[in-house]
């Protein structure tokens, strides 16, 4: 196994550290990677009120022409919130702006007081280039975006031929090829476990942990704060590990196991 | 089950590997020289010249900013390609609850960031990384043994670290910048 070059810059809000073999391309492979997820950042960001999705949010119903990668990570949250029927739910913008973990911009001003605190995935209706949101709500795919940022950086790392490493984006970490790295989960009382080698797999972990630097809150599919809590997932894909752990979140503890199985992520009880 | 992830028990050949990126959080990513060739690889020349700020301009950067500069001199380097300004670059600290962070960042000449780089970042709590040991907790385990953690960090899911202490930090070079720097040629 070759050895393996790191970089990490600020994005995300986190810290995202991407690890690949030495080779003549690292340098160009590390560019591509890390302008992958500026791009994503720049698309998806709720905060940023020129994104991509931010446009979405304050469109009213209207269509909007959305890029490739926005659509792409929508269709997959539409799919979750579907699927986990809204445990995951990309459509709690407006709960997390109320509790001013999210900035408002302006949308009380264009919604007033029909802004819904939570949609369903039928509200969300996309088409190969637009997206538009049927009734008045806020997306948000911070559940999402970074296990997809992740995922979309890996694919420009191997179209650049480089066969293995891994991405830790603020503690979402996927690995490729022969890597096996040591992962521990950091739980909300700050106690570590640890886990053991990751390979060619993903680990996401949620917790609801609200320090000043970090407001960290669960929700669960109506927008009602969790109990404090530690929820880590694996599975092959960042996108499904990172979005299955609010599921598992908002699940019982003891339907938590067979419920993360079906939507194809390994709960893990620490 | 579809596409089940799997976790191995690991074979002796890659604990060498693991038990070295085990040490990924007490890192050093690149040098200043490295940096600076990744944020301006046109420049040809870097020239070393650190500011010193006096307390009036350490309290406009306040105003500016709304963070305050600790350190009244501030790391700072001309890019220069042909004897031509293309830009800063300057080295920062930030210092959090739990980790240090020295990082390098590249400003335009009109004021813009042109790019953030990680130079090394440290987690300050619990012990040293010693790998020996720890590699020795790990020689046969497999995922669902119940490891015994021992001192040391390794990779970390979960309680994601804010990187708005280094954001914050930006914000004071770009108000160091319009003080002191820009209008320079």
């Amino acid at each position: 196994m070759a050895q393996l070059e790191k970089r990490m810059k600020p994005l995300m809000g986190c810290f995202v550290e991407i690890a690949i073999p030495q080779t003549s391309s690292t340098q160009a492979a590390f560019r591509a990677a890390f302008s992958r997820l500026e791009l994503i950042q720049q698309l998806l960001s709720f905060h940023d009120a020129a994104s991509n999705l931010s446009r979405l949010n304050a469109s009213k119903g209207r269509q909007v022409v959305c890029h490739p990668l926005t659509l792409q990570c929508l269709r997959l949250a539409k799919a979750v919130t579907r699927a986990s029927a809204g445990r995951f739910n990309c459509t709690l913008g407006a709960a997390l702006t109320y509790r001013d973990l999210l900035p408002a911009h302006s949308y009380h001003e264009i919604y007033a007081e029909h802004l819904l605190v939570a949609g369903s995935w039928e509200d969300i209706q996309l088409t190969a280039t637009s997206a538009r949101l049927v009734r008045p709500m806020l997306i948000t795919l911070d559940g999402i975006a970074k296990g997809f940022a992740i995922d979309s950086a890996i694919l420009e790392l191997k179209h650049m031929g480089i066969e293995e490493g891994w991405i830790n984006a603020g503690g979402d970490i996927r690995v490729f090829g022969d890597v096996v790295l040591p992962v521990a989960v950091r739980d909300h009382h700050g106690k570590e476990h640890l886990l053991g080698g990751l390979q060619n797999a993903s680990v996401a972990t949620s917790t609801s942990i609200a320090t000043k630097d970090f407001p960290g809150v669960l929700l669960d599919g109506s927008g009602k704060a969790l109990a404090p809590l530690t929820s880590t997932v694996i599975s092959t894909s960042a996108w499904r590990a990172d979005a299955l752990t609010k599921v598992a979140a908002a699940t019982n503890a003891d339907d938590r196991a067979d419920t993360i199985a079906k939507l194809g992520g390994r709960w893990i009880s620490l | 089950m579809r596409h089940l992830p799997f976790f191995l028990t690991l074979p002796a050949a890659a604990i060498s590997t693991a038990a070295i990126v085990a040490s990924a959080h007490a890192e050093d990513f690149l040098t200043v020289q490295q940096a600076q060739q990744e944020l301006f690889p046109d420049a040809d020349f870097f020239l070393e010249a650190a500011i010193t700020l006096n307390d009036q301009q350490l309290d406009e950067i306040k105003n500016i900013a709304g963070v305050r500069q600790r350190q009244n001199i501030q790391k700072a380097w001309r890019a220069e390609s042909k004897g031509q300004l293309l830009g800063w670059f300057l080295v920062d600290d930030v210092i959090g609850k739990h980790d240090f962070i020295t990082y390098g960042t590249a400003i335009s000449v009109e004021g813009k960031v042109l790019g953030i780089e990680i130079l090394s970042y440290r987690e300050t709590h619990g012990g040293q990384v010693r790998l020996p040991q720890w590699r020795a907790n790990f020689v046969g385990k497999t995922f669902q043994d119940k490891f015994k953690l021992g001192q040391d960090v390794p990779n970390i899911s979960g309680a994601t670290l804010s990187c708005r202490n280094v954001t914050d930090g930006v914000k004071r070079l770009l108000a160091i910048h319009k003080i002191v720097l820009s209008g320079k040629k």
